[in-house]
Order: structure tokens, then C-alpha cells, then sequence
């Protein structure tokens, strides 16, 4: 596969601004706000996500883990990709609003499956949706709150974000073809 | 059939008589001739041996053939057949039938169906204890008038040393060795394979060494006490061979055997759980496996013998707790006797074969085993460097039960004769 | 190793010896997942939904078919338990035959408990489905001793130096040959202890201290594994009588004060109280007895959830 698109990091730190201002004016003055990063796609761009609201002042967040391992509907057909990072979500998400947060939004499968997980703890006040960048070609009718990049993409393309939030000058996101 | 032949342009290896020689071998009427007639030759089948070795027919002293009783196993054609195809033109077979040769009628049925059926020589033993229950002596006598060679209690061994001694003091009266599988069965109470760390990683029961040295012993002070000959069978552990050593210089009259299998593998093989490995007594540790090498270089072994035990597949495709003991080997034990101690440059090509031919005959007293003239045209032409690999569906044997499957081997029989008969040649039993 | 860097991707839980020390610790961060999940409200996870365990248990073992099916169950798959047993002896359906019945089955796992050893490997061959073993004769009980690891690991944080003493039959004992086989992988310092007819020197070849005097063994242990003491027909000459044994090898408060002062005593049960181990130390406060019996059950779960998930070069050549 070869790189038919790469997305630079400028835009990246761009679309981050601009989710995070976005939540910060819907969500002013709420204190139960949960980032909730799908693991592992979502790690590190909820990292940026949190820093960019400290940097804006935005309300004050506590972060969280859901892991998706165990809701897949594919188990025995396609092989267990990686190890289960464990879901860290604290017991009682009845008071709290969760932001779901994802790097790539495709199929809306992940994100199913993260409903059913947080479903499985807890009923939280809300829940919504912020993705870095959605593909299109959704199976489901599940559609983001916070978009920060759109793209246009076939199918059977593969779109990889690469994102470091330790050097994030280095991040980038790439749209593969055959 | 022909019973004259001209065996021409093959190496002529004779241990007994020690001829190791380019040369022709000619048969008339069946038996060896240094000097042929004319018109014999003009009668004679010819055989194009270039490039082969011919030795005299291989002599195995440990077969079972499972008549009567067990013919889903092995019948005395098929049997006669595999010794054919592994050289084998003499074979002793093993008394532990349905029912067990205790009796002369039993011998006798062994016979008939030898006479009826058999490709090569069939030599018959009979029991030493009634049954094979190690409890009373079997008519020793009536079985030997009745054509048993040997008596042995088969895959049993007697326990009772009381009884043993009579047996053995018995059996001395008509010149017959007794031939026993040296076993203590309340050392090997449940074992299934060596009794060593293998076994103790696999959780299977094993059997210790001690259970073959301690009858091994018993039989060494049985035969200096009455001078009866004891031929112990299948030896695979490094101390009986150390106490057969030390019997042998002191001129006690035992003899014994090794299988190709305990000179070819170890217990690590079980780690597979594949019950082709599975026999009694068991594949031991590489340090007993070198001792036996080393017993039939220095000649405290005496010979080889396969202790051919043909089982079904479905018999033997169990668990491993369950599968009986015992594997074929006659179609093999060239190709691996070969391998173990000529191709690994332990001993000579003559050295080699006169574990499988001579040594064995002289252990039974059989006048087999030679070349010379007047002696019986039983003949093997062999290719000592021809490389196969034995396949479950290749053997004649009745049953496929060979460790063997898969794995190379360099050494083979490609003609054999019978009293100068032709009866195997080109992979089939000339009929 | 997975190509996708997963260092789990076998399809059998056969036995301990041929896993990796990244493969158990993968199982181990999985249990703790599953042992989360236990304690939410809805205790349950859908990760298996749709795939039916058969469990074929040749041995009586009501604990270990529990465990299974409550794995099972938890995992959100269907789980059917059938009682195969025979004979000791050769008589009856043996395995080959057993496998085309397991077939037709349709099962997606199968979790198999025989008297003899080898026995899960050889189904394991032949079939395309996952296979674990929950036991073969004295050979190996893979879970047993996951989970025996996995309690050590909670308590200490990590294996690696710890001084563990397993004492009893260990001549005869599955639990203690995977038990030995983990602990020596995951850097542990295993010492066996028992009568010598039940405690054979070859065990040293796998990297263990052999010991037949109780109180060196026992000195500076971190942990020690009681097996159940056993006096059946089948090592009836291994030892005198279970009065013998216990006045000689019972662990007891004296001998408990010989290992350090924090030290674990374990046992995988069934245990026969005033035999292997004097009663009231069954319920002391160092007993990790119960907590075993508990992760028990997610490290069942990891392994079926595990082993479910393909052989990942066999699935991506599909």
C-alpha cells in the first residue's frame, strides 16, 4: 500500500483547538466531565484532547479507559490483534457526562462496542462522540458530535494516525492505498 | 520351481566362513555348490547381483506371528512375507499365540500352517510354563520332540525363581536353550515407557532398569548353577549388559539379543506420546543405547533380533497408557542395523551382518547362517547404501506399527531366495 | 509470537511447558480484566457470545467442570458438560472414537479432563478447534497452575526470586508438574519437598531444588503449595499410611513459622483437613486458598477467551 494522502501536523493541532473549544463551550461550567479514550486508537488523542481544554481553560476533566477486547463481534474469524488494556472507568457513571474519544471513526463498530461496554457498568447522564478524523463509510448509524478532520475515503483504503504526544511535531495521519 | 540358480558379479560376504569377495555363488537343487556342472548351469536361473552384496539369508531369533489366534494381526504368510522382504530367511517365532504353544497339538498347528503358507523358514517355540501363567511346566519334552526349537514364556517372563530353576534344568535334558524376556513385573507394576526424566515430565508410569538387571542376574546364577544355556532376550539397559559381560568371562552359557529399535532410539522419542514407540521392554537413555552398541561390538550381545509385534492400527491408536506394547521391524532391521553400526564405521559390512545372520543361527543351534557348500541356498541380495523411507502403506507385514514411518533409512533386501528359490524380488513375493 | 506483536496466538491450552513467559503473563493481564468485570453489577462479558463450550470430562471432577462452565458462562457462551466416563482399562469408546462423536457435535471449544496423559494433545491434533486441557492423568492441568501464578502475582506483585516450596505427592501430581513449569518460567525459586517415594531426583533436570527434609525446604519460603495426599492402590507402597505421612510432612503452625512471616500457604483443593495441612491453618489469615478458588475463574475465562481468538498467521492466510 502507498501513501495517497498525508495529513500534516498543523491540521492535526488545528482540528484538536478546535474540538476542544467546541467542548468547552457546550459543556461551560459542567464538573462530571469524562474523556473516555477507546483503547488503543483513542490514547493518544484524548491526551491532546485533555491538554488542549487545560490550555483553554475549559472545564476541568477526569480521563478514562475503555477497552472494546471483549464486545467484538468477530471473535474466531479474525485474530485477537493486541492485549486487553483493561477498562478504567470509575463505578458509577450515573452523574457523569462521557465524552467518547477516538482517533478514527470507519465502520461505527468501535464505537458500538464502547456503548455496550460503558452500558455494562453504568446508565451516565450522556454521552457523546469527539473524533479526530472521520473516513466515512459508516455501517451504522452512528455519527461523532466533535469532528475535527472530514475526509473522503474508499472502503478498502486504510487510514492510520500516528500521533505523539510526547513529540507532537512528529504527528501525521496517513491515508493508505493499494 | 527352479532350484537352481547363478548368482553373478556380487560381493559374496559369508561372516561364518569369512569370505568377504567379488565373486559368482551357485546354487544346485537347492543348495550351495562350489562346483557347478555344466548342465547345471545350463538350468539355472540367472541373477545379475552387480554391484550388490549377496550374504547368506538373515536369521531372526524374535518374531510373533500370531498363529494361532490372532491372524487380524499377522498370518503366517503375511509374516513369512515381511521376513522375505527384510532378508530374513529363518525366523524364530514366539509361542505367545491364542491359545499359547503349550502343547504339541499347538506346535504342531504351527507347523501345518508354516508347511501351508510360509515363504521362508518358520522355527516354532514352545512354552515354558503352562499358559504362560509361570505357575506349572509345560511338557518341555513333547513340545521339543514336536519341533520346538527354544521355550519361552513370549512377552512373560517367569517370576518365580523356584520354578525357573526347574525349567531351566529341564529344558538342559534335550538340549534346548531357554529363551526368557527379563522382566520383574513388581518393578515395572504399571510402566509404560523408561522410567527416567522423560517419564517424569510426561506424568506416564515408567519402568526402572533395575527390573531387567535383577532378572537378568537371575538368569546369569541359574545358568552357572546348572550349565543350561539362557538366551536373554531384547537387552536394553547398561547394567545387564555390564552383568552379562562379567557372566561371559567367567564362560556362564547366556547369550542374548538387541532389537534395531534400542539401538536406534532413546526415551526422548516419547515425548510425541506416539505409541509406534511403545514397547516392552521400553527405549531407554541414550547411555544404555550406547552400551548396547558397544555390547555388540565387543561381542557381549550376541545378535540382533526384532522382536517383530505386528498390532492393528486401530489397537495401537489409543492413548498411550492403553496401546499395547511392541512394533514390526523385519522389513527395517537391515536398513537400521546398517546404519547404527556399518554407516557410523563401528564395525565392517561382514562385522554388521553377522549379527543378522550367523551370530543368530549359532545361538539356536540352527545350521543356518552360511554359504558353504552343501549348506541350505538361503540367500539375501542386498544394496547396503540403497536409501528409502519406509510409508505406513509399504510394508507386507498385515500391520503398519513401525517407528520407522517417515524416517530415512540406507540399507536394503532386493532379492531373496529360499532353498534356492527365488520368493522375494522387486518390492513382491514371487509366487 | 503474533506478527501483529500479540504473544498469544495458539489455538490449545495443552500444557504449561510449551508456553512462552510473555504468553502467561498476556493470560495474566487478561484475568485481570476478566476479574474487573466480575465485580461490576452485571458481572458478565459478551466476548464469547455465540460459541458453545462442550466440556468432556473422562474424571470425575465436579470443582474443575464447575469452574469451566461458569467460565463459560460468564464469557456469555453456551457451555454443555458431558460426563464421558470408562473404564480404567482399554475397554470401551476410546478417544478416536470419541473425536468423530465430538465433531458432530459442532462445538467451537473444547475443554477436555482424561486419565491419560497425552490424551488432550492427541484431540487437540486432530481437531480445528480450540482445545484445553483440564487435566491428563499425571501429566499436566494447565489452568490450575495459571491461576495458582496469577494469585501469587497479585500478592507479591511479581514471581520473578520468589522462594516457593511445593510439598506432598509430587510423583503423581498434574498440578505440580505445571506448577513447576510456570513458577520456573515467570524466575521464580521452586524447592519440592516430600517422601522420596513420592519426590524422585529427576525433577532437578527441570531446574527445581529436590528435598525430602522438611525443615530446610520450608526455611525462607515465600509461599508453599500443599498437593492432596492420596492413598489409593495406586501409591499404596509409597508410603506407610496417611497417619505417617501427616505426623511427618503435615504442614502445621510449627512448621508454618519455618517460612518467612508473610508467607502464603496454598492448596488447589480438594483439601483433607488434618491430613496435608492441620485444620485451623486452612482458614488462617495466610491461607490464599479462596482467593485461588476465585481466580479460578478469570483465569479460565483468559484462557478460553485466548485461545478462541485463532492462530493469527493461520486466520490472516485464510
Amino acid at each position: 500500500m502507498s501513501i495517497r494522502k498525508s495529513i500534516p501536523y498543523q491540521d492535526i493541532a488545528e482540528a484538536v483547538q478546535s474540538i476542544a473549544s467546541r467542548i468547552a463551550s457546550q459543556h461551560a461550567g459542567e464538573n462530571n466531565l469524562v474523556l473516555a479514550a477507546i483503547a488503543n486508537g483513542g490514547l493518544g488523542f484524548c491526551d491532546m484532547l485533555a491538554q488542549a481544554l487545560v490550555e483553554q481553560g475549559g472545564p476541568s476533566v477526569s480521563q478514562a479507559v475503555i477497552d472494546i477486547s471483549f464486545h467484538r463481534d468477530d471473535i474466531g474469524v479474525n485474530p485477537i490483534a493486541k492485549e486487553v488494556e483493561s477498562t478504567q472507568l470509575s463505578h458509577d457513571p450515573e452523574e457523569s457526562i462521557i465524552i467518547l474519544v477516538d482517533d478514527v471513526i470507519f465502520s461505527g463498530r468501535s464505537i458500538r462496542a464502547a456503548l455496550a461496554e460503558i452500558n455494562a457498568i453504568g446508565r451516565p447522564r450522556k454521552i457523546e462522540l469527539a473524533v479526530l478524523i472521520d473516513r466515512g463509510n459508516r455501517r451504522l448509524p452512528i455519527q461523532p458530535d466533535y469532528v475535527g478532520i472530514a475526509e473522503t475515503t474508499e472502503a478498502q483504503e486504510k487510514v492510520v494516525a500516528q500521533l505523539d504526544p510526547e513529540k507532537p511535531e512528529k504527528s501525521h495521519i496517513d491515508i493508505l492505498s493499494a | 520351481m527352479n532350484r537352481t540358480a547363478w548368482i553373478k558379479n556380487g560381493r559374496v560376504i559369508d561372516p561364518r566362513n569369512k569370505r568377504d569377495e567379488q565373486g559368482d555363488l551357485f546354487v544346485v537343487d537347492g543348495k550351495i555348490a562350489d562346483r557347478p556342472s555344466a548342465a547345471d548351469l545350463e538350468k539355472a536361473d540367472i541373477i545379475d547381483a552387480n554391484g550388490l552384496v549377496v550374504a547368506p539369508g538373515l536369521v531372526d531369533l524374535h518374531v510373533h506371528f500370531r498363529v494361532p489366534g490372532q491372524t487380524h494381526k499377522e498370518t503366517i504368510f503375511t509374516g513369512t512375507s515381511a521376513a522375505a522382504a527384510g532378508g530374513f530367511t529363518s525366523v524364530v517365532c514366539m509361542p505367545n499365540t491364542s491359545p499359547p504353544a503349550d502343547t504339541a497339538g499347538t506346535i504342531q498347528h504351527i507347523k501345518d500352517a508354516v508347511e501351508r503358507e510360509a515363504v521362508i523358514n518358520v522355527f516354532p517355540t514352545g512354552c515354558i510354563t503352562v499358559g504362560m501363567e509361570g505357575e506349572r511346566l509345560a511338557p518341555t519334552g513333547s513340545l521339543s520332540s514336536a519341533g520346538a526349537v527354544a521355550i519361552s514364556d513370549g512377552g512373560k517372563c517367569v517370576q518365580n525363581n523356584g520354578l525357573m530353576r526347574r525349567a531351566v534344568e529341564y529344558a538342559h535334558m534335550f538340549g534346548i536353550p531357554v529363551i526368557d524376556h527379563c522382566e520383574d513385573y513388581d518393578l515395572t507394576h504399571g510402566g509404560v515407557m523408561n522410567e527416567g526424566i522423560v517419564s517424569t515430565k510426561l506424568g506416564l508410569r515408567g519402568c526402572p532398569t533395575e527390573a531387567e538387571d535383577v532378572i537378568v542376574s537371575r538368569n546369569v546364577i541359574l545358568s552357572a548353577k546348572t550349565g543350561a544355556r539362557i538366551h536373554l532376550q531384547h537387552v536394553s539397559s547398561k547394567n545387564a549388559i555390564d552383568i552379562i559381560r562379567r557372566a561371559k568371562a567367567r564362560g556362564v552359557n547366556v547369550t542374548a539379543e538387541a532389537t534395531p529399535h534400542h539401538i536406534a532410539f532413546t526415551d526422548a522419542e516419547i515425548e510425541s506420546f506416539n505409541t509406534n514407540f511403545k514397547m516392552n521392554p521400553p527405549l531407554r537413555s541414550e547411555k544404555d543405547r550406547m552400551a548396547l552398541l558397544e555390547g555388540l561390538e565387543d561381542g557381549t550381545i550376541d545378535c540382533i533380533a526384532t522382536g517383530h509385534a505386528p498390532h492393528m492400527d486401530y489397537e495401537k491408536d489409543v492413548e498411550f497408557d492403553y496401546a499395547p506394547f511392541g512394533v514390526i521391524g523385519l522389513e527395517t532391521a537391515l536398513g537400521v542395523s546398517l546404519g547404527q553400526l556399518y554407516h557410523s564405521k563401528r564395525l565392517s559390512l561382514s562385522g554388521a551382518l553377522s549379527l543378522l545372520i550367523n551370530r543368530p543361527a549359532d545361538v539356536i543351534g540352527l545350521k543356518k547362517g552360511g554359504l558353504a557348500q552343501g549348506d541350505d541356498a538361503d540367500i539375501a541380495i542386498l544394496d547396503p547404501d540403497f536409501e528409502w523411507t519406509p510409508s505406513a502403506d509399504g510394508f507386507l507385514s498385515k500391520s503398519a506399527n513401525s517407528p520407522w514411518i517417515g524416517r530415512s533409512l540406507r540399507g536394503k533386501t532386493l532379492k531373496t531366495l529360499v532353498s534356492g528359490k527365488l520368493v522375494y524380488s522387486d518390492g513382491a513375493i514371487q509366487q | 509470537m503474533g506478527s501483529s506483536g500479540m504473544p498469544w496466538t495458539r489455538k490449545d491450552l495443552i500444557s504449561i511447558e510449551a508456553l512462552s513467559k510473555d504468553e502467561i503473563l498476556t493470560l495474566f493481564k487478561t484475568a485481570e480484566a476478566f476479574k474487573k468485570i466480575l465485580n461490576r453489577k452485571t458481572a458478565k462479558t459478551p466476548a464469547l457470545r455465540g460459541k458453545t463450550v462442550v466440556n468432556l470430562f473422562f474424571e470425575n471432577s465436579t470443582r474443575t467442570r464447575v469452574a469451566f462452565e461458569m467460565a463459560a458462562t460468564k464469557l456469555s457462551a453456551d457451555v454443555l458438560s458431558l460426563d464421558m466416563k470408562t473404564s480404567s482399562t482399554s475397554k470401551g469408546e476410546t478417544l478416536r472414537d470419541t473425536v468423530e462423536n465430538i465433531r458432530a457435535l459442532a462445538a467451537d471449544i473444547i475443554v477436555i479432563r482424561h486419565s491419560a496423559p497425552g490424551s488432550a494433545a492427541y484431540i487437540a491434533n486432530v481437531l480445528d478447534i480450540p482445545v484445553l486441557n483440564a487435566g491428563d492423568g499425571a501429566h499436566e492441568h494447565p489452568t490450575q497452575a495459571l491461576l495458582d501464578c496469577f494469585t501469587l502475582q497479585e500478592k507479591f506483585g511479581s514471581l520473578e526470586g520468589l522462594k516457593i516450596a511445593i510439598l506432598g505427592d509430587i510423583l503423581y501430581s498434574r498440578v505440580a508438574r505445571s506448577n513447576i513449569w510456570a513458577m520456573t518460567k515467570l524466575g521464580a525459586e521452586v524447592t519440592l519437598v516430600g517422601p522420596a517415594t513420592l519426590v524422585p531426583r529427576e525433577f532437578e533436570e527441570l531446574g527445581v531444588t529436590v528435598s525430602h527434609d522438611l525443615k530446610s525446604a520450608l526455611a525462607d519460603k515465600d509461599a508453599v503449595m500443599l498437593l492432596r495426599i492420596q492413598h489409593e492402590r495406586q501409591n499404596a507402597s509409597a508410603f506407610p499410611s496417611l497417619n505417617e505421612y501427616t505426623r511427618m510432612f503435615g504442614l502445621n503452625k510449627t512448621r508454618l513459622s519455618w517460612l518467612k512471616e508473610n508467607a502464603v500457604i496454598m492448596h488447589p483443593g480438594p483439601i483433607n483437613r488434618g491430613v496435608e495441612i492441620d485444620s485451623e491453618l486452612a482458614d488462617s489469615s495466610q491461607s490464599v486458598i479462596l482467593e485461588q478458588v476465585t481466580n479460578g475463574l478469570a483465569t479460565r475465562m483468559a484462557a478460553l477467551y485466548l485461545c478462541s481468538g485463532g492462530n493469527a498467521d493461520a486466520v490472516a492466510a485464510k
